[in-house]
């Protein structure tokens, strides 16, 4: 009695079909799975036989030897409870359906309920890829997949369910896909601010431009309140970056199941490895779990030196290349990086409102926790002050998130319409003597000037100017405060 | 009726259906220090050392489910006692199980013909 069923494994980035063969003889009762499989799938095997009996079949008390080819390929997770069942069953019953285009992912309670999964994105891309049209999965894995043609998607609930129709022959096609969630977002909204207007100016450019922002500010301004709205003005991840994303969660096992960005906020006790990525596994750290999103540091000096310098490359170049055991990983990692600080230990250098205490040597060796190389990768720095005075629901009210989320996405349609037109923005002819007269002054680098040209086209694209003119240079520089961070030093 | 007479009945219906399939009861309740074989049979120069298992119920649960790796390993080490001390050479044989399950005056037989496979 033998039997063939398709599944698929997450293997790095990317799905992997494999084969479930079962193989039933007469002998001591006895069930063993061989071709690689890790622990959470050897503990399957229980499952399995309390699912198939509490379904209302009888467990075959023979010889079941599961093999799950390719042998060579490390599988991991418990999805695949639900395909070797199925593999047990199809050896020992009748099905009216023949099993070759078909897929099969889910995990099994005791009682027989199909559970979801992690990585169903992955999975069903590596199905599709073969040409296995047809995917049984957990209906509540349903939400988080993306439209994919020819393929059909059969929800599955119970096992007992599931090999009824198996036996009669014909599966339960999804008609549609489950709403996309993106209303609930991150808790907040700008408009509960107060009087901080001209920061939130600056977020939502950075938004718009992915840019790297620092906010720098006495203690109790709003700078951590303000990053933390920061995801509320964020444009909603395309169908692609969705599987990129979601295929990064996957490995870790966890399912990312909404269309929202990344938002992730590390502690600042965080290791190079919770960083970075890493372990022997080699498995993604949070700077790709915030790709297509954004890493959110508060107190960026408090971070551990060799943590933020090993953030330095993978800035630049938008992925990580880790390796460990001649095992070699590649992970994508384009996030926007908000940071926040203050510019001395007690918080008050440069306020207007109330004096520092600090001696020059103490800011000064506080702010060498921050390298230059770093700073230099920040293309907005934001100097926030203590409000004046207390203006409980007085002060111009902050935007509100939804309609700077319509301009944020407005803008981003505009960048992309110039970038697929292939023009790049012409600087306008009295500009150039303000960016030559900028790059002087400011003491920029190379890299500092093209990021506050880049800076100065989105702002362009928001006063919907076809040019980069004079006042958008200005702005652009004034988000560009190393000098006056660097007045301590 | 007590157990071992309920267990040689077993024994005497598990022969009949086997001396009916060809095989030749050599020994019944063959002891060893390490156990007991129900049956041993010959068949085409193979000897079958058979373990019965008689059941009148399903109540706990399957007889081949008591089977495991301990008891067959005793077995072998019966059988190899048995065979150094009957035959003078190397003989080829298999550890055999027969269930019988005899409810509502119906009988069914579980033959597993090697257990070491």
């Amino acid at each position: 009695m033998y039997s063939k069923i398709n599944s698929a494994v997450v293997s790095g980035m990317k799905g992997e079909v494999i084969e479930i063969e079962t193989q039933i003889s007469n002998g001591l009762p006895y069930h063993i799975i061989v071709g690689l499989p890790s622990q959470t799938i050897r503990e399957s095997k229980d499952r399995v036989k309390s699912a198939i009996r509490e379904s209302g079949f009888k467990f075959p008390d023979q010889k079941i030897t599961q093999n799950l080819y390719p042998a060579h390929l490390k599988k991991e997770g418990a999805h695949l409870d639900l395909p070797l069942s199925i593999g047990i069953l199809a050896s020992i019953l009748d099905f009216n359906l023949k099993l070759d285009t078909y897929g099969f992912i889910g995990e099994l309670s005791l009682e027989g309920e199909i559970k979801p999964v992690s990585g169903s994105v992955a999975l069903v891309e590596a199905f599709a890829k073969k040409g296995i049209n047809h995917i049984v999965l957990p209906a509540s894995n349903l939400k988080e997949l993306i439209t994919i043609e020819g393929v059909s998607y059969h929800p599955v609930n119970q096992l007992g369910d599931l090999i009824k129709e198996l036996i009669e022959g014909s599966l339960e096609t999804a008609s549609g896909l489950g709403a996309v969630a993106d209303a609930p977002r991150a808790q907040g909204n700008y408009n509960e601010t107060r009087g901080l207007n001209h920061v939130i100016r600056a977020l939502t450019i950075s938004a718009a431009g992915g840019f790297n922002t620092l906010l720098v500010g006495p203690p109790g301004c709003g700078k951590t309140m303000l990053a933390e709205r920061f995801q509320t003005i964020l444009p909603s991840l395309t169908e692609t970056e969705y599987v990129e994303v979601s295929k990064l969660y996957a490995l870790t096992g966890e399912a990312y199941m909404n269309r929202h960005r990344p938002f992730r906020m590390p502690h600042h006790s965080i290791s190079i490895t919770g960083m970075i990525g890493g372990t022997s596994a080699l498995l993604p750290g949070e700077i790709s779990k915030a790709h297509r999103g954004v890493l959110f540091l508060d107190e960026i000096l408090e971070y551990k030196n060799p943590v933020l310098q090993a953030l330095r490359e993978p800035i630049s170049s938008g992925k990580i290349q880790l390796t460990k055991n001649f095992k070699n990983a590649s992970y994508p990692c384009e996030f926007t990086m908000i940071a926040t600080m203050n510019p001395c230990p007690c918080g008050f250098h440069l306020s207007k409102y109330k004096a520092c205490t600090c001696n020059s040597y103490e800011i000064k060796r506080y702010l060498n926790k921050m390298s230059g190389a770093l700073l230099d990768r920040f293309h907005m720095i934001v100097y926030l002050d203590r409000a004046g005075q207390f203006v409980e629901n007085k002060g111009t009210r902050g935007k509100d998130s939804i309609e700077l989320r319509k301009d944020v996405e407005d803008v981003c349609k505009r960048i992309l319409k110039f970038r697929d037109d292939n023009t790049p923005m012409q600087i306008e002819v009295d500009a150039i003597p303000v960016l030559q007269q900028l790059y002087a002054t400011k003491n920029l680098s190379m890299r500092g000037a093209k990021q506050l040209l880049s800076v100065a086209e989105v702002i362009a694209h928001f006063n919907a100017s076809d040019t980069i003119d004079k006042s958008a240079l200005y702005e652009a520089a004034s988000y560009h405060n190393l000098s006056r961070l660097k007045e301590g030093l | 009726m007590n157990k071992r007479d309920v267990g040689a009945m077993g024994e005497g219906i598990a022969e009949k259906w086997l001396e009916k399939r060809g095989f030749t009861c050599l020994c019944r309740n063959y002891y060893s220090r390490y156990g007991e074989i129900d049956l041993i049979f010959e068949k085409d120069k193979t000897l079958y050392f058979v373990e019965v298992k008689y059941r009148r119920s399903l109540y706990y649960g399957n007889a081949v489910n008591l089977l495991n790796k301990g008891k067959v390993s005793r077995m072998r080490q019966t059988a190899s006692k048995y065979i150094s001390e009957n035959y003078k050479a190397f003989i080829k044989y298999k550890l055999s199980y027969i269930g019988i399950l005899e409810m509502d005056s119906k009988i069914e037989y579980t033959w597993i013909e090697d257990l070491l496979v």
